[in-house]
Formats: C-alpha cells, structure tokens, sequence
C-alpha cells in the first residue's frame, strides 16, 4: 500500500493555498471588542427599526399621502442594504471605512431631509415607537464615525 | 498658492467645475421666483422649496469650507472630499429614487440646466475623491 503521509513540502503548498481566506477570518476575528459591540449594536438597531417599521409602519401610513409613503419604504431598503454591504465589508476587509463613511452621511442627509418632509405633517407623540428611533438617531451618528475610526484595517490607510 | 498645493492639474479643473455648479445652483435658488398657484399640490413645492434652500445652505458651508481644508488641512481634504462626494451621490439616489414623487421643480430653462448638469458635478467629485486616494503626489 502507498504511503499517504503528507511531506513539509506538501503541507506548505496547502497552508499557502488557504493562507488568503485564514487572513480574512483573521481580520474579523483580530477586531478589538469595542468594534466587535458596535457593529453588534448596528446590526440589532437598524434589524430592530426595520421590524418595527414593517409591523407598524401601517397606522403612520394612515395619515400621510401616499408618495410620503414612498420616503419610508425607499429609506427603509437603502438602509438594509447599506447594513448588508457594512458586514460584507468588514467580513472582508474592503472598503470598510468608505462605507461607513457613506452609511454616516446618507443617514445625516435623511435625518435633514424627514425633518424638512415630515416636521408639520407628523405627529411623532403619537408614534412612540417612531419617536424612539428619531430622538436616538445621533447615537447612530456615533456608532458609525466610532466603527470607522476604531476600524483595525492592515491594508488601508496606511 | 495654488503650486504650494501640488495637486494634479486635472483635480483642480474638477474643482473648478465643482465651484462653477455650485455657482449656477445658488444663483438658481436665489432667484428663482417659486410660486404654488399654478400647481395641484402646492405643499409638494413647498417641500421642494423648503429642501432646496437647507441644501443652499449645505452648499454654502462646503463652498467656503472646502479651500480652507484644501489648504491649511490637506491631509484631511480626502476624507473631506469622499464625504461631500457621498453626501452628493446621497442626495442624487434620494432625489432619483426616493423623493422623485415629493419634488416638484419649477418648469424653468435654468433649473432644468441645473437638474442635466447634475451627473457632470458627480463624476467631478468622484474623480477628485480618486485623486485624492490614489495619486501618488497627493498621497504623500
């Protein structure tokens, strides 16, 4: 019977082979704690308001026109997206900071823009839920700059 | 001034087109008479009145603060750079895709220009954001 043990030569051809994908798990895992707690934070915040929104979006739709409607579900899938692009980025160490970077400025914009829209057509007393979600979007603001900042990326900004 | 900077010849012509839009946009706005008797939904241009003049006022505040940074600061002007080009691919997406059924422009010659020369100032702002991050001699 052939002998089946693997030489040195062998083992390093293998470690070589997968040493791009151990880098990328390493990223991830080589992240300090405090980033390991916001992206958590992110990622429970922007699931949490999406849910809310979609189970009672319905009784503030009631009192808005319809293309109002439009600003909700639009910013409501732009913001899914950009969560799912955050964690794809930070999974592989691409572009991380840039889209923080663009997550901070499109929420500030969306922030100024709901608060022109929205500001006598709204009555956030009557929308608890909603009015949670408003008072709390600056700690947003922080997570993101703070994520990007505390960010561990070996292959940028260097 | 401008060769102390030691920027590419071809960054400072987008930011020259970038001054010259956001020239023509605050001319526009300023004066440009909106008016909602002529429309069904007058507070959709109210809306639109309303946004544009918070955005002015955006503009303003990068149309002076930018040279500063550029200058005294260009170590940061990247990341300055990425976020004006963010903010302004934001606002294009939002307006495109989002609030396209809001907005209710004046059916005017100068805001239908501003509106067509909007893609020109992007693909400035882009350009400068790779100049910015990828150009050797603004790099270093």
């Amino acid at each position: 019977m052939a002998d089946n043990k693997i030489t040195d030569i062998e083992m390093s051809a293998i470690l070589a082979a997968f040493a791009e994908s151990r880098e990328i798990k390493d990223n991830l895992i080589h992240q300090s704690k405090i980033f390991m707690a916001l992206i958590i934070f992110f990622n429970m915040y922007v699931l949490t308001s999406l849910v809310i929104y979609y189970l009672f979006g319905s009784n503030i739709h009631a009192h808005l026109d319809a293309d109002f409607i439009a600003i909700f579900d639009g910013r409501a899938n732009v913001m899914f997206w950009l969560l799912v692009s955050i964690n794809i980025a930070a999974y592989f160490n691409v572009g991380f900071k840039a889209l923080c970077l663009i997550s901070l400025v499109f929420t500030l914009n969306a922030s100024i823009d709901n608060a022109v829209f929205f500001s006598g057509l709204v009555d956030f007393d009557d929308h608890a839920y909603f009015s949670i979600f408003v008072i709390s979007r600056p700690i947003i603001f922080i997570v993101l700059a703070w994520m990007a900042l505390s960010f561990r990326d070996s292959l940028e900004d260097d | 001034m401008i060769k102390k900077l030691q920027v590419p010849k071809l960054f400072l012509a987008c930011c020259l087109i970038c001054y010259l839009y956001m020239i023509l946009v605050i001319y526009v706005i300023i004066n440009q008479y909106f008016t909602t008797s002529n429309t069904e939904s007058p507070e959709k241009v109210l809306a639109t009145v309303e946004l544009a003049y918070v955005r002015m006022m955006m503009i303003v505040v990068a149309f002076f603060g930018y040279p500063i940074v550029l200058f005294s600061y260009l170590k940061y002007a990247k990341h300055v750079t990425i976020a004006l080009t963010a903010w302004a691919i934001a606002m294009y997406i939002d307006d495109q895709f989002i609030l396209y059924k809001i907005l209710e422009y004046p059916d005017e010659v100068s805001v239908r220009v501003v509106l067509l020369l909007r893609p020109i100032l992007l693909i400035c702002l882009i350009w400068m954001s790779f100049e910015l991050t990828y150009n050797k001699s603004t790099v270093e």
